[in-house]
């Protein structure tokens, strides 16, 4: 095999990119201050936010603008949980994930009618009768929200600390998870049904359930991220959790970086946050600059800057393709 | 008979709703666009109404005229400057594109004309009523779902019989053989996008002088007309009009049961419709425009 020597070494570079993150990452809470861990808790989770949704538009090739779904599902089903039961929220966190993917599994029939924007808005109209429903409900908290009850009489380190490292593992998975799954015979063939449905069902595809896969994962993956994140602040209100202002952020975010790859959503996070700390002061101004950076980018370079990046230095750690043999 | 009165309104307000579906499905039709700004321009003509009423001359519900015009032109420049340009096989740009531009002209309004709840005002209008089999109904309502009708006949007729008709109607079946007799379908584009921004801004107009709106309105606006469009089945004239008209009236019934539902009783509707008839009320009526 010729084409074996580039990809063993680039297998060798993120093998060692993954290990030297691993370790910044987890060695992150010796150093930091509680103030820059809560700061991390959320920029780890909001890029998660933001890989899910990456990974539904960029891989699956499903464009969603209703992921504060599963944000807010996710929150809720862990806060109720967790309150009625007593249970400590961090056990529950796989069943986070379970119920997440199993409604999104129980929607995905009837979204798959609808293509294009029409699939994308109609998940934003779910997401509007679970934030009515929540807020109509007592029992649900109503519009003043939840609070976690059972981290309140815990050791305010230790869950601080405990949430970092969940928070973490979730940026983690959604670089190194992410670039794994496609590797993978499904991930491919994720691609093939993004770029061509025919083609991809005419070598042997199911496009159907390679779609409700994707979906199905992201669904459950945003969920978890969304109690992580409203875990961190301990009080969980429709309005927020289900803000159609997500997905601006996530929009961003992905826009910014480069929708479908791994490393433009890291710089997106990056650039948001840095945003936000400039601007954060000025309310409106700072929205509309989100979305004329969104506009923008689509009519100069709608890869985003990852796109640019990789087209002039041709620097892509993450790719997925194969190389050809070097000519010498 | 509150039942049966409240159906009516729901009639009534159907139609303004079945209006807001116009453009965003008239756009869908022709150039397989979603302008997901559609809300917020629908906003923005509001606030463009609010300005001009005063100087209305004869009757302040005449300011739909001029907010019209200037939607059209509106329309016609965002085609050509910016949808224009990432037109493709791949929706996906146009999409985020509009999405982008839906939070610009969002927080922008809230930036200048602030948060607070706003109204057109047309007068005596808005008191006047009368009595039908029994029913009160409004006056202004009844204008409304009458301007409403026109604008849909309108609209149906100049697509079928005028020469500028023909061409849409043909760019919308295949915009590259088009071009081989001789049409710009750039241009068609960007004419098609500034009549469905002009009646959207109708119907903003219109749904301000009935209700209030703020600037955060749009994206209850967005869905109803998406929900229009799904419902009546994509690019179906008269099945948009059916779909605003069972929108407006669950609505209302819902109103009457639970006053704090807001949206939430149509938004399940339309998920019901959705999961029964995938292809919305239309594949009942086979009255389509655009598809064969």
């Amino acid at each position: 095999m010729n084409a074996s020597r580039p990809t063993t070494t680039r297998n060798l570079t993120i093998a060692a990119l993954g290990v030297v993150s691993f370790v910044v990452l987890a060695a992150m809470p010796e150093f930091a201050g509680q103030g820059d861990l809560r700061l991390m808790i959320e920029i780890f989770t909001v890029f998660a936010f933001a890989q899910s949704w990456n990974f539904l538009a960029g891989y699956v090739g499903l464009m969603s603008f209703g992921q504060q779904l599963f944000i807010g599902l996710g929150a809720y089903f862990l806060f109720m949980t967790s309150n009625t039961w007593g249970i400590n929220p961090f056990f529950l966190l796989p069943l986070v994930f379970v119920f997440c993917g199993l409604f999104a599994a129980l929607v995905a029939p009837f979204v798959f009618r609808l293509r294009d924007a029409y699939f994308a808005i109609s998940i934003w109209v779910i997401a509007e009768i679970v934030r009515l429903f929540i807020a109509q409900k007592d029992w649900l908290g109503s519009v003043s929200g939840l609070p976690l009850v059972v981290t309140r009489d815990m050791d305010r380190t230790v869950v601080a600390v405990s949430t970092y490292y969940v928070a973490a593992f979730l940026a983690f998975l959604s670089v190194f998870g992410l670039y794994w799954l496609s590797r993978q015979k499904i991930g491919l063939a994720l691609a093939a049904v993004r770029d061509n449905e025919g083609t991809a069902a005419a070598v042997g595809i199911n496009v159907w359930w390679t779609r409700f896969f994707g979906f199905v994962l992201t669904g459950g993956f945003a969920g978890v991220a969304g109690a992580v994140y409203y875990m961190s602040v301990f009080h969980v209100e429709p309005g927020g959790a289900f803000d159609a202002n997500w997905m601006v952020v996530m929009l961003f975010i992905v826009i910014i970086g480069g929708v479908g790859t791994v490393e433009g959503p890291i710089i997106g996070t990056a650039i948001y946050f840095l945003f936000r700390a400039w601007f954060a002061g000025t309310g409106n101004l700072y929205l509309m600059l989100l979305g004329a950076a969104a506009v923008l980018t689509m009519l100069v370079a709608s890869k985003g800057l990852w796109g640019v990046v990789k087209n002039t230095t041709g620097f892509e750690p993450f790719a997925t393709r194969r190389l050809p043999p070097r000519q010498s | 008979m509150i039942w049966l009165e409240t159906i009516a309104n729901g009639i009534l307000l159907g139609g303004l709703y079945a209006l807001i579906g116009l453009g965003l499905g008239f756009a869908f039709g022709v150039m397989r666009v979603v302008n997901v700004a559609q809300g917020d321009f629908i906003v923005a003509a509001a606030f463009i109404g609010l300005y001009l009423y005063p100087w209305t001359p004869v009757h302040p519900i005449l300011v739909i005229l001029p907010v019209a015009l200037i939607a059209f032109g509106i329309g016609i420049l965002l085609q050509r400057l910016l949808i224009n340009r990432v037109l493709g096989h791949d929706q996906i740009p146009q999409i985020l594109l509009t999405f982008g531009l839906a939070i610009v002209l969002r927080n922008g309004m809230v930036a200048w004309f602030g948060a607070n709840s706003q109204s057109i005002n047309v007068g005596n209008m808005r008191f006047w009523g009368f009595n039908f089999l029994g029913m009160r109904l409004g006056v202004l309502p009844v204008v409304v779902l009458v301007i409403a009708i026109v604008l849909f006949a309108a609209l149906r007729f100049w697509l079928n019989r005028s020469r500028m008709g023909r061409i849409i109607r043909a760019t919308a079946d295949d915009h590259q053989v088009v071009q081989l007799l001789g049409v710009n379908y750039r241009n068609v584009y960007a004419v098609a996008m500034g009549l469905a921004l002009a009646l959207s801004a109708v119907a903003g107009v219109l749904l301000a002088m009935r209700g209030s709106f703020t600037p955060y309105s749009g994206a209850d606006r967005l869905l109803i007309a998406f929900e229009v469009v799904v419902i009546g089945g994509l690019g179906s004239f008269w099945g948009m009009f059916i779909g605003g008209i069972v929108l407006g009236v669950t609505q209302l019934l819902a109103l009457k049961i639970d006053p704090s539902a807001g949206l939430m009783y149509g938004h399940i509707v339309f998920f019901i419709i959705l999961i029964l008839s995938p292809q919305g009320l239309s594949s009942l009526f086979s009255m389509k425009v655009f598809r064969k």
